[in-house]
């Protein structure tokens, strides 16, 4: 027990200063009694806010809230700014760059605090992601042929249901483990057409982080593919469609019409 | 996180402003009426939830699934906001008192009946603390004071303060799973 302990307390609570808070998570890294004492507080604390009695904020907050929000820069509009880089290709039939994610810049607001890196480690308070969509059994006939001398097998179907209830749309994505790589491969019926420079852009996400994974434009008859190489060692765990105002968007800007877990 | 939540958050990451709009509409009220809880001061609240609100749209704060919650972690982030406002504003917290409860709750949405349900058993709970555990809960967790502002108030060794705290969250959780398993009744 040293000196640093009695700052549990004061820690929890935003009571120190900018020095001491310092100090305090770098005995956090050392103290299992403080990790298992705060990892404690937060527990005995999850739901006390619930004691509130229930009171309606002014109507005109909202309106308030999401303005100041909108105004401010997001973590998508810094990272228009920060990487312009990615090349991208439009075709309606494949288009093959391997994702090798840029090196971005380090920012601030990623890199979680040490203290909040440790809770994360420690918390785990037995919450399960609840799974959004289950990793389908395929027989092997249902593969979407990819041509290939080498043996191609599938890493993982889905049937990729519509964000909203409303947008008719059939889509399924396939990714195919390839030699050294893995092919993402997206198709999709009854899709709206698009207009002008619209197009249809896939991604893949890491923990929120969006990367471009295969752009189209529908056929006539309202069908579309795209083919993507992504690198299997990047464990994206979501994929996501929107409609972008043209093919260069780096972030998705425009409406997602679709979005489910790998 | 319900499969909701965790779709609206997932969208909210990817930039849609829908995202942020429908989690206004399900949790401002809760956080609003948190916020007031520990303020006591309705347009102090108001720039509270407009606060943390800009803390998710910025992912100043980020949610992941290890962070517990959804709920909890949106009330965690609420509570760090008031500290930091009290902190910079130097002022005290409101003098938190357990409220007559408000039977007039509007019980139309899961979220709400939920919040009901967790109100009614945290306050039922509270009250059956010891006067003393029930102050340390109230200074430390709805006033967020410093270690020794307790000491003070309570009247106790600074050193004392933190066992102290522990046994009466401790207790509370107990008295609190007591009360869910026997559907509320008091035995007193």
């Amino acid at each position: 027990m040293s000196n640093h302990c009695d700052h549990l307390i004061d820690y929890f609570n935003g009571q120190l200063s900018d020095e001491e808070k310092r100090s305090f998570e770098e005995h956090l890294t050392t103290c299992g009694d403080c990790r298992e004492e705060l990892r404690e507080l937060q527990e005995l604390t999850d739901d006390l806010g619930f004691i509130s009695e229930p009171i309606e904020p002014p109507s005109a907050l909202k309106e308030k809230v999401l303005e100041a929000a909108f105004n401010e820069r997001t973590p998508n509009d810094m990272r228009e700014d920060d990487d312009k880089v990615r090349s991208f290709t439009t075709d309606q039939e494949s288009q093959s760059s391997v994702v090798v994610p840029k090196n971005r810049k380090k920012l601030g607001w990623v890199v979680p605090s040490l203290a909040a890196a440790l809770l994360l480690s420690l918390v785990g308070n037995g919450y399960a992601f609840s799974q959004l969509s289950t990793q389908e059994e395929v027989a092997p006939e249902e593969i979407t042929p990819v041509e290939s001398i080498s043996v191609d097998s599938l890493a993982q179907q889905l049937s990729l249901q519509p964000s909203e209830e409303n947008i008719p749309f059939e889509a399924r994505a396939s990714i195919v483990n390839k030699d050294q790589y893995q092919q993402l491969i997206v198709e999709a019926n009854q899709l709206t057409q698009t207009e002008d420079t619209q197009v249809y852009q896939v991604w893949l996400l890491k923990e929120g982080d969006p990367y471009r994974a295969g752009t189209f434009t529908p056929a006539e008859d309202g069908s579309g593919m795209s083919t993507f190489d992504i690198d299997p060692e990047m464990g994206f765990d979501t994929i996501a469609i929107t409609i972008e105002p043209d093919e260069t968007s780096e972030v998705p800007e425009g409406e997602i019409v679709l979005l489910e877990e790998l | 996180m319900s499969e909701r939540d965790a779709k609206t958050y997932v969208r909210l990451k990817l930039g849609d402003k829908e995202a942020l709009a429908q989690l206004y509409d399900q949790y401002s009220k809760l956080l609003y009426s948190f916020s007031f809880k520990m303020i006591n001061d309705q347009q102090v609240a108001e720039e509270i939830v407009q606060e943390v609100f800009i803390k998710i749209w910025t992912q100043k704060s980020s949610y992941d699934e290890t962070k517990g919650k959804f709920s909890s972690w949106l009330l965690t982030i609420t509570r760090n906001t008031v500290i930091d406002y009290l902190r910079k504003r130097k002022e005290t917290a409101s003098e938190m008192v357990t409220k007559e409860m408000n039977q007039d709750l509007e019980p139309s949405i899961e979220d709400q009946i939920e919040w009901k349900e967790k109100r009614t058993t945290i306050d039922q709970a509270i009250k059956r603390l010891k006067p003393e555990q029930e102050k340390v809960i109230v200074l430390f967790y709805y006033q967020g004071l410093s270690q020794q502002k307790i000491a003070d108030a309570c009247e106790i060794p600074l050193g004392t303060v933190k066992g102290r705290i522990r046994l009466a969250l401790r207790h509370l959780k107990d008295t609190i799973e007591d009360i869910e398993q026997n559907g509320g009744i008091i035995h007193e």
